[in-house]
């Protein structure tokens, strides 16, 4: 009897095999949990959330948003205004038009990944008695 | 591209940065660059724009940080595609692979220049010349008894073991640099190593790969703007023209030029004992790389230039490890002779390579 292996792609990969993760991309889905979002506002967020412990460069951001796109992570979406409401030139010029929206799939593995952190944590407590 | 639209706040300099970070980008795969390129565009000059509002602390760490995380992220990229079908591999897994490497290195060149060894064998003799008539020299000087070697012969000797390179290194020039011209100025550069010697020998091996890298990179740079190769073929004298329509005809070449430091490599490695030496080696080595030049003059595939350049040199430097045997039993020299023949072929082999991995390159584009 012939067995198929059927070749598991990156966007087919259980969520337990994708974990941990590494923190840039902790904070990058974490700072699309908010809503869609632009490169240079991911850049911004994710300096925010981590109190400017993790700034990225473009290099950097982009790898990592080439990878969670090939993980099903994150999906992009065209932004439907990107010259601002009322038609003016923004400040920076070519102010990209797409953006990035986390993806059922990314927010159970941020889900996941914050379970396991937040299960780390516990029992660090428990152990050293900080509870 | 839009980020480089005219912004008024942007000076000159922050233009430069991005024209820069263009050439970075540059380093991605091209399917990589065409589905991010303009953002990462944008969003370099959108964080260059805010840096330069805070001041030059800052741009300085912004550079810093571009530049020492990019090459993780190039890596990165490059990994990434690897786990992508190989059928289906989207518009542009443009990294060769092994298929297409070995498929550059074996199939055989047609379009030949008209003036090459693999097309006409008195062309191919032409290319041998040197390490002929340098070997010769090196056969008479180290196995003709010393009575039979009157002192006007041994300046002669002299005369043409110096003299060879530079006067066929010269007619090429003249000639517009054919492949016979490029052993010449290998031997050349042979001869000015050995005689450079401590920290002269440090400073002219420094000098000499700045020289190459700029001239790579200026080479490349001219072959991607038409506009600056039409310049330069206003402003350039003829030599240098000819001498960039050399390299682009074929710079496989480089390799050959390479392979013109043996010569004195032997001499090197034969430790210049020519006085009533008895091994049959030295004559070994000569015939090795004599024959090694030859198969890589007839030679039509990158893979044939490869084996018959690193056949030859590893063949004819082995003979020097024969020869320190016979002098002194046990392998002594024979880590001597390697640290000689490792950094050679690997100089010698790098063109190759380098061309092999750009038609790989080229036929997967091809294929996009």
């Amino acid at each position: 009897m012939l067995v198929r292996i059927k070749r598991v792609t990156p966007s087919d990969e259980p969520i337990d095999n994708l974990l941990p993760l590494r923190e840039p991309t902790f904070f990058i889905l974490l700072s699309l949990a908010q809503g869609d979002m632009h490169g240079y506002a991911i850049l911004k967020e994710v300096e925010t959330l981590s109190r400017g412990k993790i700034v990225l460069s473009t290099s950097t951001l982009y790898e990592a948003l080439a990878r969670l796109l090939e993980q099903g992570l994150i999906a992009p979406v065209e932004l439907a205004n990107p010259d601002g409401a009322d038609g003016e030139e923004t400040k920076h010029p070519g102010k990209p038009r797409k953006a990035y929206r986390l993806t059922r799939r990314g927010r159970r593995v941020l889900e996941a990944e914050t379970a396991r952190m937040h299960n780390l944590v516990l029992a660090a407590q428990q152990r050293l008695g900080l509870q | 591209m839009a980020a480089q639209r005219e912004h008024p706040r942007t000076p000159n300099l922050a233009r430069f940065a991005l024209r820069l970070y263009a050439l970075l980008l540059r380093l991605f795969p091209l399917s990589f660059r065409t589905e991010f390129g303009a953002e990462m565009q944008a969003v370099f000059a959108a964080q260059l724009d805010q840096a330069a509002r805070q001041g030059s602390r800052a741009v300085a760490g912004f550079f810093a940080r571009e530049l020492t995380q990019a090459p993780r992220a190039v890596w990165g990229v490059y990994h990434l595609r690897r786990y992508q079908d190989g059928s289906s591999a989207g518009p542009g897994a443009v990294r060769p692979r092994l298929r297409d490497l070995l498929r550059a290195a074996l199939d055989p060149q047609v379009h030949l220049p008209a003036s090459d060894g693999r097309a006409a064998w008195p062309q191919a003799v032409l290319e041998v010349a040197l390490f002929a008539g340098l070997g010769g020299v090196l056969i008479l000087e180290t196995y003709l008894p010393l009575p039979l070697r009157p002192a006007p012969a041994r300046l002669v000797a002299g005369w043409v073991t110096e003299g060879l390179p530079f006067v066929l290194f010269g007619l090429g020039l003249y000639r517009g640099l054919p492949a016979w011209a490029y052993p010449a100025g290998g031997a050349l550069l042979g001869q000015l190593l050995l005689s450079a010697q401590g920290p002269a020998r440090a400073v002219f091996v420094a000098l000499l790969v700045g020289l190459s890298i700029a001239l790579a990179g200026g080479l490349a740079l001219a072959a991607r703007r038409p506009t600056l190769r039409a310049a330069l073929r206003a402003e350039l004298p003829p030599a240098a023209i000819d001498l960039g329509r050399s390299l682009a005809r074929d710079w496989r070449r480089l390799s050959f030029g390479f392979y013109g430091l043996l010569p004195p490599a032997i001499r090197l490695a034969f430790d210049d004992g020519f006085v009533d030496h008895r091994t049959p080696w030295l004559a070994a080595a000569v015939l090795f790389m004599v024959a090694g030049a030859l198969a890589y003059s007839r030679s039509r595939t990158s893979a044939g230039q490869a084996v018959a350049l690193l056949g030859g040199l590893s063949a004819a430097l082995s003979m020097a490890v024969l020869d320190h045997a016979h002098y002194a039993p046990g392998l002594a020299g024979a880590g001597w002779v390697l640290r000689l023949a490792l950094p050679l072929a690997g100089i010698a082999l790098a063109p190759l390579l380098a061309a092999i991995w750009q038609d790989a390159f080229r036929r997967v584009e091809g294929q996009e």
